[in-house]
C-alpha cells in the first residue's frame, strides 16, 4: 500500500494538535485516561514521522534536502499553510516526538493541565520545522511562544511568574521585530517564501538581515542575547526546561539554521559573531553553579556553534552537521534536566552519577557519541577556515566542558534507577544514534597500527595495557563499603587502551584515548569520596583531550606535525601524566579512587600518555630539542618536588600517588633526551614503572581493604599479619629506589648514562637527588605500614585476598626476570630505537649479560648473583652456627627501664621527617593549588566582567536585543 | 669461579681485619685527644669475638633477623665492586661488573636493610635515628651525586677502573688536584658517611640510645659491627680510588686508607654535634656550592 506523503505530513504535524483539543476535555472530565490518550496521539504522530523519514531515505544521510510537500487550504501561502518536509527535518521531528513522549509521562504528574500545552508545543515545533513561508513560520512561532509561557506558568516552582513574564516580554519584542522584517520583505518582493530572502538587495537586505539576525540570536539564545534564556532555564522547573529544550528550542534552532544561510549577510560575519559569542559566553558561564543556568550556558554555546556553522559550511554538510549537533545535544540536555527532575520535591538533589555523566559527555562531544563526529568535522573545517577562530572555538568548548563536568561532579551520588528511567530511555536512544552514526563514519577508523614503524615498541605498550588491566581486574571485586561497582568501567578503559597502540591515524588514536580516559573518570567516581579528585581528573582529561584533538586536526593527514601540534601534544601529555602543576588531579584522583582503580591508573593508564609522547615524536620525524629539553627539566623537577611531597605525606595512597608522579618524571627526562640511551631508558623505566607501581598500589588496595584506613598513624606492624604483601611491597620498594640488584637500577643507570653522554648534567643532578629522596618515602612507607608496632585494632586481620595477591605475584615474577636478565628486554627494544629518525647517540652494547655504554658498565646478572650469594652465605652462616632466637612480644623492647605505653603510642609514623620539614622551612610554600587558583581567579574575573551583562532584569535583555540590532546595522553600514 | 670465591673470601677477611684495626686505632687516638689512656688497639677484635660467641636469644620478627645479613651482604658487596690495587690481576673480584653508579646505589643496600631491621624491632628510638639518618643521607647525596657527575663528565668514564687509570702518572693527575672543589665537597660528605661528628646524628648517644642497633645484641650485634667495619673500609677504598690516585701497591693502599680514616676521627674529636636540620642545611649548601664550581667549569 502506498501511503501518500502529504497525509503523513498532516498526521505528523496535526495529530498532536487534535490530541490537544481532545485532552483539554479529557483532563477535565476523565483525568485518569487523559495521559494514555495523549500518548496515543503522540505515538500516532511519531509513527507517521518515522514513515516519512523512511520514505525520504533520511537515514542514508546522503541527501538531507530531499523533500515532500503538503499544501493545505485553497490559496497559496501566506493565506494558507504550506509545509515542506525535508529528510533531515524528519529526523529532528522524531527527536522532538521522543522528547515529548518521554516528557509527557513526567510532566502530567506535576500538572495534568500541561498535557494539551505539550501537545500543542509539538505541533508548533513541527510546523516551524516544516514551514516554507515567513508568515507561516510566524504563526508557529507565536503558538510556540504562547505555549511556552503557559507551560512555564503551569509548573510548580517558585520563580515561575518571573520567568513567564520574561518570556512574554522577550517574545513580544521578537514578534515586533520579526513582523517588521516580514513587512519589509513583502513590500520589497511581494512574496513571503523563505527563499526570497536571498534575493533581497540594498538597504532592505541590510534591514531585514539585521532584524532577522536579532530575532534569531535572541530566539536561539546565543551570546550576547542569551540572558533571558539563562534565567528561563534556571527559573523553570527542570522538567519544563527539559521538555522545552528538547522540543521547541530544538525546532527553533533548526528553523534558524534554515533562515541563517539565506540571509543576505556575509557568512564571515556570522561566523565571527558566533566564535566571539562562544568564547565570551562560555567565559561567563565558567562560574555558574545553578544546574539550570549551566544548561543555559551550554545552550548558548550550541547556538553560537550554529552561527559559526552557518558562516563556514554549506549544502549537505551544513545540514548534516547542524542536524547531528543540535539534535543529539538537545536530547542529552533533556536527559540532564530529567535527571535533575528525578526528585521533584527538591530538584537537582542526589542526581545519579553515571546516568548524568553520559548525556554530559554527549554534550561536550566525547567519542563515540554522535555529537563528537559532528564536532570533529566542524573543527576540521574550522581549522582550515581560520586558525584564530579555531583556537577561540576550542577554548570555548573546553570552558563549556569545565562547567558541565563540575555540574556532574557536584551532583554525583548514588544510582537512582527507576526514577531516572525516562532519561535513561533517552540515553538508549542516544546510544543507538551513536552506533548508527559511527557506522556512517567508520571509514575514519583505522586500526592498522600505522602510526609508526616500530612493532617492538607497540608490543611493549600493548602488553603493559593488556596485562595491567587483567591483573588489576580481580581486585576490583573487593569493594569497600560505599564504593560502587566499577570493574566494568575499568575493563572498558583498559580494553580500549590495549588496542590504542594499533591506532593507525590521529582520529582513531583520539577516539580510543578519550573513551579510555572517560571510562576511567567514571570508575574513579565510584570511590567513596570522589568529588574533588574526580572533578579535577575529568577537567584535566577533557583538557588533554581537547589539546590532542586540536593537535590531530592541525596536523592534518600525518599523525603529529612539528611545531604547534607537537607543543600541544606535549602539554596534553604533561596534563595526562599529572606532572608538576597538573599533579593537582593525579594525586587527588589516585588517592580518592577505589584502591584497585588507583593501581590501574598509576600503573597502566598513565602509560598511554608515554605512548602518545613517543608516537608523537616519532610521527613528527624527530624530537624537537627545545621541547625535549623543557620536558627533561620538567620531568626532573617533578621527580624532585613530588618525591619531597611523598616523603612528607602521611597517607599511604597519597604517598604512592606522589611517588608515582615523581617516578614518571624520569621517563619524561629520558624521552626528552632524544638519544638511543634516553629512549631505551624511558621505555625500560616505563615497563618497570608499570610493574612496581601496580604491585605497590595492589598491595595498598589489600591493606586498605583489610584495615579500612590508609592513614600511616593507624597502620603499622602488619608484617606479621600480611607477610606476602610485605614481601611484595618490599621488593617493589627496593626496585624503585634503584638499589641493585633489582630492576629499578637499570632504568636509572641507562638514564644517567644518557644524560652524562649528552652533557645534560643539571638534569642528571636533579634526577639523582630525587632518586635519593625516594629512599625517604620508601622507608617511611615500609615502616609506617608494615614495621613498627601493630595497632591493637588490627590484631585480628588476615593476609589480603588472593584476588590481589596472585596478580602481585605474577608482576613480581616479571620484575625478577627483568632484574636479573635486563639484557633480554634491552635486546628486544634497543635495536628498533636505534633506527628511529631523529634519535641520536650510540646504542648500549649488549654482550651476554654485560651491558656497556661509552662510559659505563653494568652486569645485572653478575651483580645479582653476587648479592644473592653474599646474602645467602650470611644467612646460612648464621643459621648453622647460631642458636635460634625466640620471638618476643611486640612491646618487649628495651624502653630505658620503663614499661612501654600502648602500641599505638610507641609506633612512630606521623611527622616522620620533621627535621627535613624544618630544614626546608626557608623555602616559600608553593602550592600548585594556589597557582591554579590564581589562573582561575583571572579567568573568573574576566568571566565576571562578561557576566555583568546578565543582570536578571528583563529590561536589560530587551535593551541588549535592540542594541544588537542598532550596532549590527551601524557596523554593516560602516558608521552613521 | 673457585678463584673468584677465594679472592672474595680473602678480600672480605682482610677488609674486616683492617676495618677492626682502624676502629681500634681510632679508639686509642680519640682517648689520647681526650687525655685518657684508652683501650688496647686489639680491643675491637676482642669485642667482636666476644659478641660473636654470645648467642642472641630474642628477635622481633623476620626483618629484624635479616637486617644483619643485609648489612654484611651490603658491606662485602660494595667492597667487591671496587678495584683494590692498580694493575693487580689476582684479586679483582667483581669490579668489572659495575661502575661508579652501581656502587653509589648499592651503598644503600645495607643501609636499607638495617633501617628495616630497626623498624621491625618496634623500638621508636631506633626508627627516630633511621629517620634522621635517611634525612641526612639524602642531603649529602646531593653533593656526592654532583661529585660523581663531575668525575664522570670530566674524565668521560663511569668505571672506577677508568677513573683510577686517568689519575696515573704523577701526583698532579690526582683528582684531588684536578678537581679540588669536588674533592673538598666529597671530603665533607665523607664525615656524615662515616657517622663522624658534627654529623653523627644517627647514633646520637645522648638523645637516642644508639640508633638503629638499639635492640640488637650479642651475635646479631657482631654481624652489625662487622658489616660496619667492612662498609667503612669499602667507603675509604672508593675515596682513595676517586680522588687520591688509587693504590699502586698493597702498602700504599693500607697507608692511604689509614690516613683517610684518621681524617674523620680528628674532625670528630674536636667538634660538637649538629642538630639534624642544621646538618641537613649545611650539607645541602656548603659542599654543593663547592662542587658546583667544578661542575660549572666542566659545563662551560
Amino acid at each position: 500500500m502506498v501511503i501518500d506523503t502529504s497525509l503523513l505530513i498532516a498526521f505528523a504535524v496535526f495529530l498532536p494538535l487534535l490530541g490537544a483539543f481532545v485532552s483539554v476535555w479529557l483532563v477535565k472530565n476523565r483525568p485518569r485516561h487523559s495521559v494514555i490518550v495523549s500518548q496515543i496521539f503522540l505515538a500516532g504522530g511519531i509513527s507517521s514521522t518515522v514513515f516519512l523519514s523512511l520514505k525520504l531515505q533520511a537515514w542514508s544521510f546522503t541527501d538531507l534536502a530531499r523533500s515532500a510537500i503538503l499544501k493545505t487550504g485553497v490559496g497559496a501561502p501566506p493565506l494558507s499553510i504550506n509545509l515542506e518536509v525535508t529528510a533531515g527535518m524528519t529526523i529532528v521531528a522524531i527527536a522532538v516526538y521522543t522528547v515529548a513522549i518521554l516528557g509527557m509521562a513526567r510532566l502530567s504528574r506535576h500538572n495534568p493541565k500541561t498535557q494539551p500545552l505539550l501537545l500543542s508545543l509539538v505541533t508548533a515545533s513541527l510546523g516551524l520545522l516544516f514551514a516554507t513561508d515567513l508568515f507561516n513560520s510566524f504563526v508557529f512561532l507565536e503558538i510556540g511562544s504562547i505555549v511556552t509561557i503557559g507551560l512555564t506558568a503551569a509548573c510548580r516552582c517558585r520563580r515561575r511568574w518571573e520567568v513567564a513574564v520574561k518570556v512574554v516580554l522577550v517574545s513580544g519584542l521578537v514578534t515586533i521585530l520579526y513582523l517588521l522584517a516580514v513587512a519589509v520583505v513583502y513590500k520589497t518582493t511581494g512574496e513571503l517564501r523563505i527563499e526570497v530572502l536571498e534575493r533581497l538587495g540594498g538597504f532592505p537586505a541590510l534591514l531585514v538581515s539585521a532584524l532577522m539576525l536579532t530575532v534569531i540570536v535572541t530566539e536561539i539564545k546565543a551570546f550576547p542575547l542569551s540572558g533571558w534564556g539563562l534565567d528561563f532555564y534556571e527559573g523553570a522547573s527542570p522538567c519544563i526546561a527539559g521538555v522545552y529544550s528538547g522540543t521547541w528550542s530544538l525546532a527553533v534552532l533548526m528553523w534558524s539554521a534554515g533562515i541563517l544561510t539565506r540571509l543576505p549577510v556575509d557568512p564571515d560575519i556570522l561566523a565571527w559573531i558566533g566564535a566571539g559569542g562562544l568564547l565570551l559566553g562560555q567565559l561567563a558561564g565558567l562560574r555558574a553553579s545553578a544546574p539550570g543556568r549551566i544548561m543555559g550556558y551550554s545552550t548558548a554555546a550550541y547556538a553560537s556553534v550554529l552561527l559559526i556553522l552557518a558562516g563556514i559550511t554549506s549544502g549537505n554538510s551544513y545540514l548534516q552537521l547542524t542536524l547531528v549537533l543540535m539534535t543529539f545535544a538537545a536530547l542529552s540536555k533533556f536527559s540532564v534536566f530529567m535527571l535533575g527532575e528525578a526528585r521533584s520535591k527538591s530538584p537537582w538533589k542526589n542526581v545519579s552519577g553515571i546516568m548524568l555523566l553520559l548525556p554530559i559527555l554527549v554534550i561536550i562531544g566525547i567519542p563515540p557519541f554522535p555529537v563528537f563526529w559532528a564536532k570533529f568535522r566542524f573543527l576540521r573545517i574550522l581549522a582550515d577556515y581560520s586558525p584564530l577562530m579555531f583556537g577561540m572555538v576550542v577554548a570555548g568548548l573546553f570552558l563549556e566542558s569545565v562547567y558541565l563536568l563540575r555540574l556532574w561532579s557536584r551532583r554525583t551520588s548514588g544510582v537512582l534507577l527507576g526514577k531516572s528511567l525516562l532519561s535513561s530511555a533517552a540515553s538508549v536512544f542516544l546510544a543507538a544514534g551513536a552506533a548508527w552514526l559511527s557506522s556512517l563514519y567508520w571509514k575514519d577508523i583505522n586500526l592498522s597500527g600505522a602510526l609508526f614503524e616500530l612493532p617492538t615498541l607497540r608490543m611493549v605498550f600493548m602488553s603493559i595495557f593488556g596485562l595491567g588491566t587483567l591483573l588489576a581486574l580481580p581486585g576490583a571485586f573487593n569493594r569497600r563499603e560505599g564504593e560502587r561497582n566499577y570493574w566494568l568501567w575499568m575493563l572498558l578503559s583498559g580494553g580500549v587502551l590495549t588496542i590504542l597502540p594499533l591506532a593507525g591515524n590521529g582520529i582513531t588514536f583520539y577516539i580510543l584515548w578519550e573513551i579510555s580516559a572517560f571510562a576511567a573518570v567514571i570508575a574513579v567516581s565510584c570511590g567513596r569520596k570522589p568529588t574533588a579528585g574526580t572533578f579535577w581528573f575529568s577537567v584535566f582529561a577533557a583538557a588533554s583531550g581537547f589539546l590532542l584533538l586540536a593537535a590531530v586536526i592541525i596536523s592534518g593527514t600525518g599523525f603529529i606535525a612539528q611545531g604547534i601540534p607537537l607543543i600541544l601534544v606535549s602539554i596534553a601529555v604533561l596534563f595526562k601524566l599529572g606532572q608538576m602543576g597538573a599533579h593537582l588531579w593525579s594525586v587527588r584522583a589516585y588517592s580518592t579512587a577505589p584502591a584497585t582503580m588507583s593501581a590501574f591508573l598509576a600503573g597502566t593508564s598513565s602509560k598511554a600518555a608515554v605512548f602518545l609522547l613517543t608516537a608523537a615524536f616519532i610521527g613528527a620525524g624527530a624530537v624537537s630539542l627545545p621541547i625535549g629539553q623543557i620536558l627533561a627539566y620538567l620531568g626532573a623537577l617533578t621527580a624532585l618536588g613530588m618525591a619531597v611531597m611523598a616523603a612528607l605525606s602521611s597517607d599511604y595512597k597519597k604517598v604512592l600517588a606522589y611517588a608515582s608522579v615523581s617516578q614518571i618524571g624520569y621517563i619524561l627526562a629520558g624521552i626528552g633526551l632524544a638519544s638511543v640511551l634516553g629512549w631505551t631508558a624511558a621505555i625500560y623505566h616505563t615497563f618497570h614503572h608499570f610493574l612496581f607501581k601496580s604491585i605497590l598500589f595492589l598491595g595498598a588496595a589489600g591493606v586498605i581493604w583489610r584495615t579500612g584506613t590508609s592513614d600511616y598513624n593507624h597502620l603499622g606492624g602488619l608484617v606479621r599479619k600480611m607477610p606476602l604483601t610485605f614481601t611484595f611491597t618490599l621488593i617493589a620498594v627496593i626496585s624503585f629506589s634503584g638499589v641493585p640488584p633489582l630492576a629499578g637500577f637499570g632504568g636509572k643507570w641507562l638514564l644517567y648514562n644518557g644524560l652524562i653522554e649528552a652533557g645534560w648534567l643539571p638534569v642528571a643532578l636533579i634526577a639523582m637527588f630525587a632518586s635519593v629522596i625516594a629512599f625517604l618515602y620508601a622507608f617511611r612507607l615500609l615502616h609506617a605500614v608494615f614495621l613498627g608496632q601493630l595497632s591493637t585494632v588490627n590484631s585480628k586481620i588476615k593476609e589480603v585476598p588472593l584476588t590481589l595477591l596472585i596478580p602481585q605475584g605474577i608482576l613480581i615474577a616479571i620484575l625478577m626476570i627483568l632484574s636479573f636478565r635486563p639484557d633480554l628486554f634491552l635486546n628486544y627494544i634497543s635495536p628498533g630505537i636505534h633506527n628511529l629518525p631523529g634519535i641520536t647517540g650510540a646504542s648500549p652494547l649488549i654482550e651476554g649479560t654485560l651491558v656497556t655504554t661509552a662510559i659505563g658498565i653494568w652486569d645485572a646478572w653478575a651483580v645479582g648473583m653476587m648479592v644473592m650469594g653474599l646474602f645467602g652465605f650470611a644467612f646460612v652462616f648464621y643459621w648453622i652456627t647460631g642458636r635460634r632466637p625466640k620471638y618476643v612480644k611486640q612491646l618487649d623492647i628495651g624502653f630505658a627501664g620503663e614499661l612501654p605505653p600502648s602500641a599505638e603510642e610507641v609506633h612512630y609514623a606521623g611527622n616522620f621527617f620533621k627535621p627535613y620539614r624544618r630544614a626546608l622551612s626557608f623555602l616559600p610554600r608553593i602550592h600548585a593549588g594556589k597557582i591554579f587558583g590564581g589562573i582561575t581567579a583571572i579567568v573568573y574575573s574576566l568571566g565576571d566582567a562578561v557576566r555583568a551583562l546578565f543582570t536578571g532584569d528583563v529590561r536589560t535583555y530587551l535593551a541588549h536585543s535592540l542594541l544588537f540590532l542598532i550596532i549590527f546595522i551601524l557596523w554593516m553600514r560602516g558608521g552613521f | 669461579m673457585l678463584h673468584l670465591i677465594v679472592s672474595i673470601v680473602i678480600t672480605s677477611i682482610g677488609a674486616l681485619a683492617w676495618g677492626l684495626f682502624l676502629g681500634g686505632t681510632s679508639r686509642v687516638l680519640v682517648a689520647r685527644i681526650h687525655g685518657r689512656m684508652g683501650p688496647r688497639i686489639i680491643q675491637n677484635y676482642i669485642d667482636m669475638w666476644k659478641l660473636f660467641r654470645k648467642q642472641s636469644s630474642i628477635h622481633h620478627g623476620t626483618m629484624f633477623w635479616l637486617a644483619p645479613m643485609f648489612r654484611i651482604a651490603g658491606g662485602i658487596g660494595v667492597l667487591l665492586l671496587v678495584p683494590l690495587v692498580v694493575g693487580n690481576t689476582v684479586i679483582v673480584n667483581m669490579s668489572f661488573s659495575g661502575d661508579l653508579l652501581l656502587v653509589v646505589y648499592f651503598m644503600f643496600f645495607g643501609c636499607l636493610g638495617m633501617a628495616m631491621g630497626a623498624g621491625n624491632s618496634g623500638h621508636p628510638y631506633a626508627v627516630i635515628a633511621v629517620s634522621r639518618g635517611l634525612a641526612q643521607m639524602s642531603s649529602y647525596e646531593l653533593s656526592f651525586s654532583a661529585v660523581v657527575l663531575v668525575l664522570a663528565a670530566g674524565l668521560n668514564t663511569l668505571s672506577i677502573e677508568g677513573i683510577v687509570a686517568a689519575q696515573q702518572g704523577g701526583i698532579l693527575n690526582w683528582n684531588l688536584f684536578r678537581y679540588p672543589f669536588a674533592t673538598a665537597a666529597a671530603m665533607i660528605t665523607l664525615l656524615p658517611m662515616q657517622m663522624a661528628y658534627p654529623f653523627s646524628i644517627v647514633l646520637a648517644p645522648q638523645e637516642i640510645p644508639i640508633g638503629p642497633p638499639t635492640e640488637y645484641s650479642s651475635r646479631f650485634l657482631s654481624f652489625m659491627f662487622s658489616g660496619r667495619a667492612l662498609f667503612g673500609v669499602a667507603k675509604l677504598l672508593i675515596f682513595v680510588n676517586l680522588f687520591f690516585g688509587g693504590a699502586s701497591s698493597w702498602i700504599s693502599l693500607l697507608l692511604k686508607t689509614f690516613l683517610l680514616y684518621m681524617y674523620p676521627i680528628f674532625v670528630s674529636a674536636v667538634f660538637p654535634r649538629f642538630r639534624t636540620e642544621q646538618s641537613i642545611r649545611f650539607l645541602w649548601f656548603v659542599p654543593t656550592a663547592l662542587v658546583l664550581v667544578d661542575l660549572l667549569r666542566i659545563l662551560l
